[in-house]
């Protein structure tokens, strides 16, 4: 479990971010939406440790306890595509064991054509999938992405949605996504959260939204979806 | 051309002083470039991926010590080294170990600011993406190391070519002696001044020999050949 307590983040005397109480329950998919600017960002840098609150805390009570964390802007690392996902893999694993999980993780993201190409030449879709395909490639019990897929095209968001669900649905991850994507959103999540200038405006399943949107900004969500 | 037709028959006609000023000036330059990349550079990534109050402060000094006259350090490193300074017993002044001291207290502040410079540009993006993937700190450091291995490479030949074409430091503390701390700039400046083109142009021509085979060789190791593909 998750639990969020009097988190605060300032940006000089701005209030940028205010989550009095937020619970998270292990194997949850939630949805970070909002506008620009909303403090999606912020609140996941603080939940991965990258950032330091002003007040407040993020308590993880379950074992193992540490999240795993997807920027915004993931880095690519100039060797190649399979040598990055390499990177991600324990030491200790055995040569076929890496090999079986690297080339399951190049297929499932369609990257094999690109194995050979550094990870510093690739596009901005073909970086996310590589940077995602890198965090997935071992199981893991806390994911916390900040809009893995803004990059990716029509068959990149496809796959980056089948593959993220797969995984936590397999490995009952705890999930913890921002996205613009009211598709992508709807279709992954347990529970929605808009966040509107840094504070939660509304909380829901995705049915809920869905139904009774409660601020301007959800109904709109709603209508792209619907669109 | 008279003078430069001179210059190649010296360069090729192996003079035992040219070797030896040859001599001690890579072993000059070589030592000083390796000590100060020792140094300045594993300073230079502390710096550059590291977030702290004060760090501006710190960069500022760096940055004037970059721009630290040579002929300053030289008077430092003298006053030290003198027979009545704190430093005096070493018996150093006049050597090449104390040439190499002047020159590793001039480049060590280049490569440690130039380091930092270059690695504050993509380290907050590199180390988050490797702190998410919950890699080890050694890892995260290797991955910010072989990420920068090309600019790294210029900050240490950087290092090299301000070395290699030092003559005011050098020349105070080693004192230009033949046969013993002459090296290829400051029998450049004596023998110009002595009227003597042909031979200072002989050593001009080595030393750019030199920094073009070290530039050559290090392209190398930048991967050069790959980068434009």
């Amino acid at each position: 479990m998750i639990t969020v307590d009097s988190l605060k983040k300032y940006a000089g005397n701005r209030l940028i971010l205010n989550i009095p109480a937020l619970t998270i329950e292990k194997g949850e998919r939630i949805m970070l939406i909002g506008a620009n600017g909303s403090g999606k960002t912020t609140f996941l840098r603080i939940m991965a440790g990258a950032l330091e609150p002003d007040g407040g805390k993020v308590i993880y009570s379950d074992e193992p306890s540490k999240p795993y964390y997807l920027p915004q802007h993931s880095y690519g690392f100039s060797m190649s595509v399979y040598k990055n996902l390499q990177t991600a893999l324990p030491r200790e694993s055995g040569k076929d064991e890496k090999y079986k999980a690297i080339a399951g993780m190049l297929e499932l993201f369609d990257l094999e054509h690109l194995a050979k190409k550094r990870g510093s030449r690739l596009s901005g879709g073909e970086t996310q999938r590589l940077a995602l395909a890198r965090l997935l490639i071992t199981p893991k019990s806390i994911l916390l992405l900040d809009e893995p897929a803004s990059a990716a095209d029509i068959g990149g968001n496809d796959l980056i949605e089948t593959a993220l669900l797969d995984f936590c649905k397999k490995n009952g991850t705890t999930l913890v996504m921002a996205t613009h994507s009211p598709k992508q959103a709807l279709n992954i999540a347990t529970r929605v959260i808009l966040l509107q200038g840094g504070e939660i405006a509304e909380c829901g399943t995705p049915e809920e939204l869905i139904k009774r949107p409660q601020t301007e900004w959800g109904k709109r969500f709603i209508d792209h979806w619907r669109v | 051309m008279e003078a430069f037709k001179e210059a190649m028959r010296l360069v090729f006609s192996l003079d035992r002083e040219i070797w030896q000023i040859i001599g001690v000036t890579l072993r000059m330059t070589l030592t000083s470039t390796a000590v100060s990349c020792l140094i300045g550079i594993p300073f230079g990534v502390l710096l550059g991926k590291s977030v702290f109050r004060g760090k501006a402060f710190i960069m500022r000094i760096l940055y004037t010590l970059t721009g630290m006259p040579p002929v300053v350090i030289g008077l430092i490193v003298f006053l030290f080294l003198s027979h009545s300074g704190p430093l005096g017993s070493l018996k150093l002044l006049f050597s090449v170990d104390a040439m190499i001291i002047a020159q590793c207290l001039l480049i060590t502040p280049i490569m440690a600011g130039l380091t930092a410079s270059v690695i504050g540009i993509n380290a907050p993006k590199l180390l988050e993406t490797a702190k998410g993937m919950r890699l080890p700190g050694r890892t995260q450091t290797k991955l910010l190391l072989i990420e920068n291995k090309v600019p790294l490479v210029s900050v240490a030949l950087t290092g090299f070519g301000r070395a290699i074409s030092e003559v005011g430091a050098v020349n105070l503390v080693g004192g230009n002696i033949q046969l013993k701390t002459r090296v290829l700039t400051t029998a450049i400046m004596l023998e110009t001044s002595k009227g003597n083109f042909e031979f200072a142009i002989a050593l001009g021509v080595i030393l750019l020999s030199i920094a073009f085979i070290i530039n050559f060789a290090a392209s190398f190791l930048r991967g050069e050949k790959y980068d434009y593909s």
